[in-house]
């Protein structure tokens, strides 16, 4: 009877913890898509596309964090890649290298997740969700690109975001299909119960 | 070696920015020491390919190493000299921050608005990062020198929009494409656009987006 307690307890838990990290992730998710404008002419969208699965952000980025602030804070010169820019000053390497290597191991245990479009039914902008598709055909992808260039709507892929211990911090990477160098790096902070955007790393090119 | 060629003839070109600044790396009685190297499979930080980087020795002043994206042997000769100019100005900056105190030391007078920055950083002020530096205070000397080693080199130099894709590919690299906030206000969005494709087709020496490369010899090592 012990046993059977305990495992149902175990179960519970398990679920428990499983839904709060989801619940998290879409929260991330819908904050980092808010902000979003159209990539060429930067205008507001209410609607976009999402690719339906998540990317995993790598152990890199998160070392570089490291890097990037032992260089800065020590005024060291700079390596030419770009460096995290913070909105505002307070923040400046907020995180610690304990809270980074901790998110690392959280790195290490993440699994592919497929967004669900119900779930995301809270953002403002219209998702839609569309399977990932490579385009090996060349003349395929240069035709589909020179009409979302025109069109300026574009298909998003995004991270799973990355959490802090606390879990009021997070990291996220988006990438824009068919658009070179649009691979960029968020980080959130909340504050006062909301979530805002304290810091964005963009593409070295 | 083409990428050493190109250097080379960096080092023989009249303007007086380029010489002034290729002097002071190769002078004897400097004591910087720069490094080329090819790598293949380069990345920055967002794990996003790049094409050169600038990789100051962090535990020696004046040691630095610039890395070319060996992946884009194939580039056209004006990408490849535009990605060595590029990396050479983050070299100049961080030198011009590092030799504060060194004798003989003329970087008031040569790079006054480096120096100005210098003093900001040491005073403990905000330094801008060197692309956004780069971009308000050295495009116009970028894009001209690479169209005196256009003209130099008879590479594409009688391309009707030469002016045009030297200036572009100045730019090129200061500023995140995509993102939905540009440093830059006086770059239009339609400039952003062009900027990026410039480089891209250089870089892979293949049309996209149906913008064709500058029509000269692929670098190929």
């Amino acid at each position: 009877m012990f046993k059977l307690i305990l495992i149902r307890s175990l179960i519970f838990a398990f679920l428990f913890t499983s839904c709060s990290s989801q619940k998290n992730d879409y929260e991330a998710l819908i904050n980092s898509i808010e902000g979003l404008k159209s990539p060429i002419n930067k205008m507001e969208d209410d609607s976009l596309e999402l690719v339906d699965h998540c990317f995993k952000i790598e152990e890199v980025l998160l070392k570089g964090y490291i890097y990037q602030k032992e260089i800065k804070l020590n005024h060291k010169v700079k390596p030419s890649y770009n460096f995290f820019e913070w909105i505002d000053k307070k923040y400046e390497w907020i995180l610690t290298d304990s809270e980074i290597n901790s998110m690392i191991g959280s790195l290490r245990k993440q699994k592919k997740v497929f967004w669900q479009k119900q779930k995301l039914n809270k953002s403002k902008k219209n998702i839609k969700i569309v399977n990932y598709q490579v385009f090996t055909d060349h003349v395929v992808e240069d035709a589909e690109r020179q009409r979302r260039i025109k069109s300026d709507r574009f298909i998003y892929f995004f991270s799973k975001p990355v959490f802090n211990k606390k879990k009021d911090i997070f990291i996220i990477q988006y990438e824009i299909l068919l658009l070179p160098y649009s691979k960029m790096t968020l980080i959130y902070k909340k504050v006062n119960g909301f979530w805002m955007q304290i810091a964005s790393l963009s593409p070295n090119w | 070696m083409c990428t050493k060629g190109i250097l080379n003839k960096l080092r023989s070109l009249q303007q007086e920015d380029i010489a002034k600044i290729i002097a002071r790396f190769d002078s004897p009685d400097m004591p910087f020491k720069i490094t080329f190297s090819q790598v293949s499979n380069l990345t920055d930080t967002n794990n996003q390919t790049v094409y050169g980087l600038f990789v100051p020795s962090q535990t020696t002043n004046y040691i630095y190493d610039i890395k070319i994206n060996s992946n884009y042997n194939g580039a056209t000769h004006l990408g490849k000299a535009a990605v060595i100019i590029h990396e050479i100005l983050h070299a100049l900056i961080g030198s011009v921050i590092q030799f504060n105190g060194y004798q003989n030391n003329n970087d008031l007078i040569d790079f006054p608005l480096i120096w100005s920055e210098y003093v900001n950083l040491v005073t403990g002020g905000t330094t801008p990062n060197d692309h956004d530096f780069i971009g308000n205070n050295y495009v116009t000397i970028f894009s001209n020198i690479l169209k005196e080693y256009a003209l130099a080199t008879g590479t594409s130099a009688d391309d009707p929009n030469i002016d045009q894709i030297c200036n572009d590919l100045a730019w090129a690299g200061l500023f995140p494409p995509f993102s939905s906030t540009s440093n830059f206000s006086s770059l239009t969005n339609a400039d952003l656009l062009r900027i990026s494709i410039r480089k891209k087709v250089e870089m892979e020496n293949q049309p996209f987006n149906l913008v064709n490369p500058t029509n000269n010899l692929p670098c190929l090592n």
